[in-house]
């Protein structure tokens, strides 16, 4: 179906994206996500800020929702995923006003560590896309690390892409 | 002469205008005690908007070419620097009397930001990606001095790959990727750290320390920033001068 396209075809460099210390605040973040995205209206979608540690070791991911989630208390309690079943889910009774208040600046305070996403999954250069398009959907992520020899984090593997090729094939017939 | 500024050029326009001043000084076409010319006219000479001349104008103030006299107006400065004695120093990694009594840690290499402040003291903007390197200097096993080095990505991305811990920056620049450097600035100012880097130097936050402010320069182009915090121990900042034989 992929045309025996391999993840370090359609990958993009890790550049595209803004580089993190996990020591920054969520208020640095914000400050990066303005300046690497909004200000210069580079949308690379999705809009995410990747998170290293000291050694420039990738550890995880932060997007503009874990972000303004980090920063609500009221956010930071419901749980990441549904776990109730759909007849259940109501909306709580919420002044919305009182939303991303004062508290928020506090919070915003925070390492971003905290509120980052951690990197579990990745795929290599030589990986078909098949794979890298099952663990994205699979996991519901945002992006996907390019590691090569399980060390050196070479790129990054956006849907927008392995749409592109998975798609061609399907439309072709 | 009226140079012109360019707008092609991804360089400031305050920064610009900033250079061409700062060489009238500099070749003498403006007089020390003479009085520049008004906001206006600057701003009609570069055809620029008064904040960009007023930036200038105060950078040009804050490094010593030129002074206000409140209700006179700008003037060169008389006692210019190039009026003083010409000496020189040895450019060293640590500003130390005695180098071989420190020992160096590499506490972080890593890619960051620079938001805030750090894009201003670089000249590059805020998305641009800086490597960003923490270096613990000891003596006697003991924290002295903690630097924090920035590099714009694009000035030396294989910086990232390299140790550095036996080589020195400054020494990679020159030897293997044929950055020269051309001129050093340095500030100095008491400083309190946050919580994370005071303890790398094992004190308590909001414990004074010096702060070293150093931009590296090659040409016009910072390329890289250093920053070293002195805690108060035994040893001292040191930097020797002396007269250029000529």
């Amino acid at each position: 179906m992929s045309d025996g396209k391999l993840v370090k075809d359609v990958m993009l460099g890790i550049f595209e994206y803004p580089h993190i210390p996990y020591w920054y605040s969520i208020e640095q973040a914000i400050k990066v996500v303005k300046a690497s995205f909004i200000q210069t209206k580079m949308h690379t979608e999705p809009l995410a800020v990747l998170v290293f540690d000291e050694k420039y070791n990738l550890l995880g991911t932060v997007t503009l929702r874990d972000i303004l989630r980090g920063i609500e208390p009221l956010l930071l309690k419901v749980p990441t995923k549904t776990q109730v079943p759909e007849e259940e889910k109501k909306e709580p009774a919420i002044a919305w006003d009182s939303l991303f208040t004062q508290e928020s600046k506090k919070l915003a305070q925070k390492p971003v560590s905290e509120i980052m996403v951690p990197i579990k999954h990745f795929v290599e250069p030589k990986d078909p896309i098949t794979k890298a398009a099952y663990l994205m959907i699979y996991y519901e992520l945002p992006i996907l690390p390019v590691i090569e020899e399980k060390k050196k984090f070479v790129g990054i593997v956006r849907m927008l892409e392995i749409f592109d090729v998975i798609s061609e094939k399907i439309i072709k017939e | 002469m009226v140079e012109l500024i360019s707008r092609d050029e991804h360089e400031k326009l305050y920064l610009q205008v900033f250079d061409i001043l700062k060489r009238k000084i500099e070749s003498g076409e403006w007089k020390p005690g003479t009085k520049i010319p008004t906001e206006e006219q600057l701003c009609k000479m570069f055809n620029v908007s008064r904040a960009t001349v007023r930036n200038a104008v105060s950078e040009l103030v804050r490094y010593g070419y030129l002074i206000r006299k409140q209700g006179k107006g700008t003037f060169v400065r008389k006692n210019f620097i190039s009026e003083g004695l010409l000496m020189t120093t040895f450019f060293k990694k640590l500003w130390v009397e005695d180098e071989s009594i420190f020992r160096k840690v590499v506490l972080a290499k890593t890619v960051v930001m620079p938001v805030g402040v750090l894009s201003k003291e670089l000249g590059v903007s805020e998305n641009k990606h800086i490597i960003y390197l923490r270096i613990l200097w000891q003596s006697n096993k003991e924290p002295s001095i903690l630097q924090e080095s920035f590099v714009p990505f694009n000035i030396c991305p294989n910086l990232i790959e390299e140790d550095v811990e036996t080589q020195s920056i400054i020494d990679l620049f020159e030897k293997k990727y044929s950055i020269k450097i051309t001129k050093v600035h340095n500030y100095f100012e008491l400083y309190s750290l946050n919580k994370e880097l005071a303890q790398s130097l094992q004190i308590d936050e909001g414990t004074p320390v010096i702060l070293m402010t150093q931009k590296v320069f090659s040409g016009n182009t910072v390329v890289l920033l250093n920053k070293f915090y002195k805690k108060n121990d035994k040893n001292k900042l040191f930097i020797a001068f002396q007269r250029k034989i000529l």
